[in-house]
């Protein structure tokens, strides 16, 4: 078991450096003079050279690389943003709490609401209930996410007045930005428990349960449920994901100062440093969440664990 | 492992993941300053060990909508229009100017010229920051040097050096003697004066320490900046003679919060709900709410000024992308007359004016007999137009017209290749960038033929600095011009004992001929705000909210 | 004990041979009448695919058909709402809404179907000669297959755009390279499964050439899946053009792809809400018909609910 976790924890370092990689060179590549950036139009090409110079950006595309790569991974440093004039690091860490504000409890809301749906919609398969929840998620999936923000805008700020639609001065501002990062992902949740739910329910063991006498609802809830948590826990890690890829738009939207929207402004910007540390910020987390699923997955399912415990 | 005991591990692996992040949340909710809606109890000045009258109450709270970040509150990072209302809030230079652009006392007494190109400026004994360190002439070198180290010292072109004469005594070297208000005005008024000690100690990017009149309490980018009443300020609690200063650098409110809102409906939502006091920036067609006759307008009133920020469209001078646009004056003066500004300026979001000529009425240098002079700016005339694309060599080459990102530039840019195209079928295609990006790429010589941005001064003469002298890019004016003739018209409209409407004509008279430089529109701009604020402080066009006058009689 | 002469043996090879083919036709007949049966029978797929024929000839034909030109500016109509000359109203510089969503609609559908098929082109690629070749190869492939996804599609896709720049062909690229792990990861899982048929033997045997083995008797069996998520993929990447229009980068104006649209109006939302709520519907009607059309294709190939 160690092993394993071992040697997922070292390709995740692999593969957040090469994220690293990939995002510093198009960044590096990307046209756009950051010394120009900083000091505006009618400078002397003296200033300007001094400036690269300062920035470090004269130096061959191999010594900056390595150098902004030492910083990162071993000093922890993420360097200053060439716009804001803050360490990249701090600025992260006070905004990651925003973002992991919406993303959370948006994932808690579209994993409950996705399987519930699925569950109800393979219990009663081929019925009403099955069809119109299905389409039901289908139109959810389909709205681009940032137009569904904007009709709750309209109807709940601007109609309604219940809630604020920027800023993050209290917990009620929150609220519909978690509403449509949901919303989208809530079908592919809803999808994948119906699914497993199905190949549960054809499973012989539950007609054996039947055959016995067992009532409906234990089987439900004490054969079927368990064995169909294992694509819902894959749901978790995917919605996780997805919603916090998703936050760059939300967070322009709704005027909330979290990751995303950092992301957004240094790539207007041709900010490399904040880019560069926003993309490991991403890699990281992702690589963090489906390591923790997988590690789910060989603690649950007795077969992977097999695998790994010899 | 039996099913009953993994499912409730299951729950467990995923309650922990979950709260482990939660708890990282838990502890910005306490630290973020809070927006709620004014109630406008007039806080008594008595109990903080003030210098503020007692008889003057001040206003307790005000909410600013912006429309963008602060970003960066170092002392050179003042572009912008909201930027310099909140600098001016933090920091403070040696002079102001006043309305007729004489230079008043700020952190000087006052100057004296020893020689043509020496003058000695002599600053209050008594000033300190809102950490209460003492400024002296050091630090008034330091903050110079500072400035002119790090490459952001625009416009010190006369500048040569600056030291110490004694403790309050610094003497300025210039390169050749000031003539205009423009060769002083950002070596003298726009640069921000710091203590050494502070600039040591803090990160001024987020944690500013200046002179002025607020400090700020809060910063949280991209989001709220908290600026509080200084209750140490060192001009209430001087014996030395401060009555020369103007009178922006008044309090008369306790707490200023500038909130970031993007999107113009969120800031108009706010306005209607109270939790903003005052915004800018609100769309043409939401203002008759708050006006007069409005559902909302006994909370709030709506003023209108002429800005100073007007839209130009510059041609690029050399090869850019098509190779003709620099070189061709009659395929420039063809795109001229087919341009209809006034059409322009309608699709530009409404509270545009259309400029007649290369300025407008709300610059005191400007004469209204310019704007009835026949040119190609206040001239739509297709015909001629279309002649002057037969004499020109176009043959079809790609026009590439490069703006910003925002909305009324987008629709200008638009409506003018919706122009060009139809009546003359040119190639044209568009570009939009970021305001810090755009200059980059104007930067180059290749890469954009036209491109349509905003200017601003506070005289017309100097808003022209970028399109018309060569000064600032090297020997090169922004759109790649190199012309000595207009140089030398320009150096005389602005120098001092010239400045003045025959030579200002000379130089619009002679840039139309060359065809260098067309203008579009100037924004009207619209100030909301609450019924509470009873005027609003103007200092160089500018709103200043820390010195309005407020109702406290609540 | 037959003696095996020459010409026995190449009756033998040539028996092998036919036995080889004829399994592979009947494998690939028998799958196309089964799928054509299937994909009538369900009404949401063919609720789907008859909206997805609708909304192509729309925006084929209607711009065509419309008395507006998509550019022309009508500044006494900025935003107006919808009436009898205007039936989506106006855009805020006076442009016809309809004429815009369908002209726009040419733009939105060509960069979901170039995005999702240069996807599917490549990724396939990618998983075929990862899943056959296996070993050093595959490790390799999989591996960066497993960097390529670390970053979630959206950033990837704003990475990419803004170090392409904007306009069409930069936005197809960014579009997509997100897609492409995915599919790989896929046709490779088929393929390992694929690999230890019969009629892969049978192919090998015949001495088909590398090339042809991949092309002519792996891809049409590995293909469905990928079939089922490039139809979905196209509605992603149309909801994603959208969205990288609407924070600025992708498509330059006047361009009225829907994302665009959408950016255009959001200032107006208090006063005119149809500004957004038809380019909006537009979107998602697209979208959805894919869905339809990609859930219907599962359920006809999906092995399991075969009789």
């Amino acid at each position: 078991m160690y092993r394993y976790v071992l040697k997922r924890l070292m390709l995740m370092i692999v593969i957040i450096i090469c994220s690293a990689i990939v995002a510093f060179t198009l960044m590096y590549l990307a046209p756009g003079d950051p010394a120009r950036l900083q000091l505006g139009q009618g400078i002397s090409q003296a200033v300007l050279e001094a400036r690269r110079h300062e920035l470090g950006i004269d130096r061959p595309y191999i010594v900056q690389l390595a150098t902004y790569l030492y910083n990162a991974f071993v000093r922890f440093d993420f360097g200053t943003s060439w716009q804001y004039g803050v360490s990249v690091m701090e600025e992260l860490l006070s905004r990651l709490p925003r973002t992991l504000m919406i993303g959370i409890p948006a994932m808690i809301l579209n994993v409950t609401i996705g399987t519930i749906m699925g569950v109800i919609a393979a219990i009663h398969e081929g019925k009403w209930q099955d069809s119109s929840l299905m389409l039901l998620a289908m139109v959810l999936v389909s709205a681009p996410d940032f137009w569904v923000a904007l009709m709750l805008i309209i109807l709940f700020c601007v109609k309604l007045n219940w809630l604020p639609s920027y800023g993050i001065d209290s917990l009620k501002s929150y609220v519909l930005p978690i509403i449509c990062s949901a919303l989208p992902v809530i079908a592919v949740n809803a999808r994948q428990a119906r699914s497993s739910m199905l190949e549960v329910i054809r499973a012989d063991f539950i007609t054996t349960a039947r055959a016995k006498g067992q009532k409906s609802g234990t089987i439900i809830r004490k054969h079927m449920f368990p064995n169909a948590l294992m694509p819902i826990i894959t749901g978790i890690a995917g919605g996780l994901s997805k919603t916090v890829a998703g936050s760059p738009v939300i967070e322009t939207v709704f005027s909330i100062p979290g990751v995303g929207a950092f992301l957004l402004t240094g790539v207007n910007y041709r900010d490399r440093p904040i880019v560069c540390g926003c993309v490991i910020f991403f890699a990281l987390f992702t690589s963090i969440v489906v390591l923790l699923m997988d590690l789910c997955y060989a603690f649950l399912d007795p077969r992977i664990k097999a695998q790994y415990s010899k | 492992m039996g099913l009953k005991v993994k499912r409730p591990i299951a729950l467990l692996l995923t309650a922990v993941l979950v709260l482990s992040s939660l708890s990282g949340c838990g502890a910005t909710t306490s630290s973020k300053s809070s927006g709620e809606s004014t109630s406008g109890a007039a806080v008594s000045a008595g109990n903080s060990e003030s210098g503020l009258t007692e008889s003057n109450g001040l206003y307790s709270k005000v909410v600013v909508a912006v429309s963008a970040d602060m970003e960066d509150l170092t002392p050179c990072k003042v572009n912008g229009v909201t930027r310099s209302n909140v600098f001016w809030s933090i920091y403070e230079s040696l002079f102001d100017f006043d309305e007729e652009l004489n230079l008043v006392p700020s952190l000087a007494t006052g100057y004296t010229i020893v020689s043509d190109t020496e003058w000695d400026i002599e600053i209050y004994k008594k000033i300190y920051d809102s950490d209460g360190n003492h400024i002296t002439a050091d630090d008034v070198v330091h903050a110079v040097e500072w400035l002119v180290e790090s490459g952001n010292n625009i416009r010190y072109n006369i500048f040569a050096s600056i030291e110490k004469i004694d403790d309050y005594t610094v003497r300025y070297h210039w390169k050749e003697a000031p003539t205009s208000t423009s060769d002083l005005e950002w070596p003298l008024t726009r640069t921000f004066i710091f203590s050494q000690t502070a600039w040591e100690s803090h990160n001024f990017a987020v944690d500013p320490v200046g002179t002025a009149n607020f400090t700020v309490e809060s910063f949280v980018t991209g989001s709220s900046l908290t600026l509080k009443a200084n209750y140490n300020y060192w001009a209430q609690n001087t014996d030395e003679d401060v009555s020369m200063r103007c009178r922006f650098h008044d309090t008369t409110v306790d707490t200023i919060v500038y909130n970031t809102i993007a999107e113009p409906f969120s800031a108009v939502v706010a306005l209607e709900m109270g939790t903003v006091d005052f915004c800018d920036y609100v769309p043409l067609n939401s203002l008759a709410e708050f006006a007069e006759g409005g559902t909302h307008s006994e909370r709030y009133n709506v003023e209108s000024t002429l800005g100073t920020e007007y839209y130009y469209f510059l041609p690029n001078m050399a090869d850019g992308v098509s190779g003709i646009v620099g070189k061709d004056l009659d395929l420039r003066l063809a795109i001229y007359y087919a341009l209809d500004n006034e059409v322009v300026a309608k699709a530009m979001s409404g509270d545009n004016v259309v400029l007649k000529t290369l300025g407008c009425s709300s610059y005191p240098d400007h004469e209204a007999s310019w704007d009835d002079d026949p040119n190609y700016i206040n001239t739509y005339d297709v015909a001629a137009a279309k002649k002057y694309l037969e004499a020109s060599n176009y043959n079809g080459e790609e026009i590439v017209i490069i703006g910003l990102a925002n909305e009324e530039c987008k629709n200008a840019m638009m409506m003018i290749q919706s122009l060009l195209v139809d009546s003359l079928g040119l190639n044209v295609s568009l570009q939009t960038y970021e305001k810090s990006f755009l200059l980059t790429v104007m930067a180059e010589r290749t890469g954009w033929d036209f491109c349509v941005a905003n200017t601003g001064g506070s005289i017309l003469v100097d808003s022209w600095n970028r399109v018309i002298s060569q000064e600032g890019n090297d020997g090169w004016t922004y759109g790649w011009l190199k012309d000595d003739k207009l140089q030398q018209l320009y150096d005389t409209a602005r120098a001092g004992g010239t400045h003045d409407a025959e030579h200002m004509k000379e130089v619009i008279d002679y840039a139309f001929s060359i065809g260098c430089i067309y203008a579009l529109s100037v924004r009207s701009s619209s100030i909301v705000y609450s019924k509470d604020i009873t005027d609003v402080c103007y200092r160089e066009g500018y709103w200043v909210i820390g010195a309005s006058k407020f109702n406290t009689n609540k | 004990m037959r003696f095996l002469t020459q010409e026995s043996k190449r009756n033998i090879r040539n028996e092998v041979a036919m036995e080889a083919e004829m399994k592979l036709k009947v494998k690939q007949s028998s799958l196309f009448a089964d799928f054509s049966r299937r994909m009538v029978k369900g009404w949401s797929s063919k609720l789907g695919f008859i909206l997805f024929v609708f909304i192509v000839l729309a925006c084929l034909i209607g711009p065509l058909l419309s008395p507006y030109r998509v550019n022309e500016i009508f500044l006494d109509q900025i935003n107006a709402s919808p009436s009898a000359a205007h039936w989506f109203g106006c855009d805020s510089m006076g442009r016809d809404l309809l004429t815009r969503i369908l002209y726009g609609g040419r733009y939105s559908l060509n960069l979901g179907l170039s995005a999702a098929l240069l996807s599917a082109l490549v990724g396939s690629t990618f998983g075929l000669v990862a899943g056959y070749f296996g070993s050093a190869v595959d490790g390799f492939i999989m591996r960066f297959m497993d960097v390529w996804s670390a970053l979630p599609g959206m950033l990837l896709c704003i990475l990419v755009s803004a170090f392409l720049g904007a306009g069409f062909y930069s936005t197809v690229i960014a579009l997509t390279v997100g897609n492409i792990p995915y599919v790989a990861r896929m046709i490779r899982g088929q393929v390992l499964s694929e690999r230890t048929k019969e009629y892969m033997e049978a192919a090998k045997t015949i001495n088909c050439s590398k090339l042809s083995i991949l092309f002519t008797h792996l891809l049409p069996n590995t293909v469905q899946p990928v079939i089922i998520t490039t139809t979905m993929a196209i509605g992603g990447t149309i909801s994603m053009a959208a969205s990288l229009s609407f924070i600025g980068l992708g498509i330059q104006p006047p361009t009225p792809e829907w994302g665009a649209l959408l950016a255009d109006g959001r200032a107006y939302i208090r006063v005119f809400p149809h500004l957004i709520m038809f380019p909006g519907i537009a979107i998602a009607l697209t979208v959805l018909s894919l869905n339809l059309l990609g859930d219907g294709l599962r359920n006809a190939l999906d092995p399991k609910l075969r009789d």
